[in-house]
This record gives structure tokens, sequence and C-alpha cells, in this order.
């Protein structure tokens, strides 16, 4: 049987870590709170912009525009990836690394090679044995530090965009968790590159101000970046979410693992004593016979 | 009718207007309920929302973006300061 220094010094342990889980619970709450608001904000932002621009449809268009031209051959696709650089998040990482892996693999049975461009330092350690000899992969660095989403994701757009005018990448697409609510969220892959405009064009719109193509080169690179960054707040807001259901988890497993031992203290607490006990009766008891 | 001005991070105005002046690409531009549909850059300046006739109209000052107009609703998407060049 365990003695009670063993017990006394798990309980304490465990103690400790459920102080860690709860604290990380409550911080991992707060900041969902944050990132819910931020979701929706960039949401209605991207559809706006989405929105606005379904009145330039390519059929109507009379200049092209190299972002909206799908090539006819892709040889490179990049990918972005989204997840985190942290650990205990419930499967957050794993689930966008499963779904990126299938997707891998898919490309490589039409014959693409894949550029994977990893937000976060999880997915590109796991995603590394995914990848054949010709494909690449790189890691975005320090992109959750100072909280500088925005900025940095239109610096990630930028980088796509350069990438897929310069010939190096002929088609971008990015791989993020979405969020609904605090318990459902799903990986999905959204094609940026070339964009898209609205599957329901509105034929109303008159009148263009200056003209199409500048309307175009202004607005695409924008809708391209509001699009990642709004891919980027789901994201945030999937793994706050799932960091917090799993330390609350966590919590609860502690909390049991608790009681069941507090328990088994006090039992065997209660047993020494009453052995003890039973020792000096019958100690008492032979003294007197004697 | 209605307008919106949003920027990525957060929703500066949402509601009902009776006029709203904009920093359009050729110059400023006026839109009264029932103005034709129309898609336009902005660059910058400021905006003027005027929720009632009478009252002082509310300003926001804006560094470019994208403005669009379609049946009673202005929305004005916003660009933020910190593009990095």
């Amino acid at each position: 049987m365990a003695n009670l220094k063993e017990l006394r010094n798990k309980i304490g342990t465990i103690q400790s870590i459920r102080k860690v889980t709860s604290a990380m619970k409550l911080v991992a709450g707060v900041k969902l709170k944050k990132a819910e608001l931020r979701v929706n904000t960039s949401r209605e932002y991207a559809e706006a912009l989405a929105d606005a621009l379904s009145g330039l449809r390519r059929e109507f268009l009379e200049t092209s525009y190299p972002l909206l031209e799908e090539r006819k051959r892709i040889n490179t696709h990049l990918l972005l990836v989204l997840a985190c650089d942290r650990g205990l998040c419930g499967n957050f990482n794993h689930l966008v690394c499963s779904q990126t892996a299938e997707i891998v693999a898919k490309l490589h049975g039409q014959k693409r090679r894949v550029h994977l461009l990893c937000v976060g330092a999880r997915p590109f350690e796991l995603l590394k044995h995914f990848l054949r000899e010709d494909d690449s992969i790189e890691l975005v660095r320090d992109f959750f530090r100072g909280d500088q989403l925005l900025s940095n994701s239109r610096r990630l757009a930028k980088r796509a965009i350069a990438d897929f005018e310069s010939g190096k990448v002929d088609a971008v697409s990015i791989v993020y968790t979405k969020f609904y609510t605090v318990i459902r969220h799903d990986v999905q892959i959204q094609d940026l590159i070339p964009a898209q405009l609205s599957s329901k064009p509105d034929r109303a719109i008159a009148i263009f101000e200056p003209n199409e193509g500048e309307i175009l080169s202004e607005a695409v690179p924008h809708s391209i970046a509001s699009r990642i960054y709004q891919c980027v707040c789901e994201s945030v807001a999937s793994e706050q979410s799932m960091r917090m259901t799993s330390m609350d988890n966590a919590t609860r497993n502690a909390e049991d693992l608790l009681s069941d031992l507090t328990l088994k203290y006090n039992r065997l607490r209660q047993y020494k004593i009453t052995q003890e006990l039973a020792e000096v009766v019958s100690g008492a008891e032979s003294v007197s016979k004697g | 009718m209605r307008a919106k001005i949003l920027e990525s991070e957060r929703k500066i105005f949402d509601g009902e207007i009776t006029k709203i002046v904009i920093p359009a690409a050729e110059g400023e531009m006026c839109l009264l309920p029932h103005h034709a549909p129309i898609i336009t850059i902005m660059k910058a300046g400021a905006i003027r929302v005027f929720r009632t006739t009478s009252e002082r109209p509310l300003t926001v000052d804006v560094t470019g973006g994208l403005f669009s107009f379609r049946r009673n609703n202005a929305v004005c998407i916003l660009k933020t300061l910190d593009f990095p060049e």
C-alpha cells in the first residue's frame, strides 16, 4: 500500500496542475471573447468587400486582370496552413495537419508540386513527413507575436500575390479552421488566387469610377488580404475555444483524481490510527495481565 | 437609406442616414437616397455622414478604400493605415 507521504505529494502535484489548467482555461476564455468579436467584424468586412465586388464579373469585364486569371497548367500549388505555435489545445493542430495531408495527397494525384507555407510551428513539424522531394515547406515565423494579426495577414497576402505574379506558384489556397461555436469548428480549404468574384453576379451596377480595371487592381489584392485576415481570425478563435474546452476537461479530470486520492489518503490515515490504537490497547492489556 | 462604414478590425458606423459625402477618386461625391448603383475607389479624405438634415454631420477621416452603393445601401470599405509597403 502506498504510504502517506507519497499520497500527500501526489495530491500536492495535482492541486498545482489544477491551478494551472483552470488559469489557462480562464485566459483562453478571455482571448476567445476577443477573438469572437474579431471573427464577426472580419467576416462582415470580407463579405462587404465580396459583395461590392460582385458587380464586377469576369464576363462583363473588358479588361483582363492577372489575379483573376486561371492558368492552364498548374505546376506548383501554394497552400497556406493556419494552425498555432503552441500545444495544449486538444487536437486543433492535428485536425489541420491531417486535413492538409489529405489535400497534399490529392494535389500530388493531380501531378502538382506543393509549396506549404505554415503559420505556426506545429504544422511545420508535423507536415514535413508528408511531402515529396520536389515539394517545399516554409515556416512563417512570429506570426502570432505582438498581436499584429492584421498587418501580418497583409504581409502574407503580399507574399502570396508576389509569388503568383512572378510565376513561382500557379494557384494559392488556404487551409484553416472555421469557427462556428465554442464546440463546433471544422477545417476547410478556400481558394485565394485566382480570386473568385461572387457566384451570383449583380448586373444592376452601372457606374464604375474611375473604371473597372482600376477598381479591380485596387480591390482584388485588398480582398485577398482581408480574406486571409478573416481566416486567421477564425483559426485563432477556434484555437482558443479548443484550448478552453480541453483545459476545462483537464481541470475536471484533476478534480476527480483529487477527490479519489483524498479519499484514499484519509482512509489510509484512519487505518494507521486504528492500528496504532489496537497496538496500544493490546500492549496495555498484556502489561496489566502480567 | 442605410450606410455602413467598415474597417478590418472594427465597425465605425452602421445606421440610417439621409445623405453621405465621400472622397471619390475623381472628386468629392454626394449621394442621396435612390442614387444609381455605383462602385468607386475612395482616396484619402473625409467621409461625411448626415443622419438627419438638420444635424451636423459625422466626419470620418479615411486614407482610402472602396465605396459601393446599391439598393439604397451605402458601404464604405476602408483601408487601414498599417499596410506595410
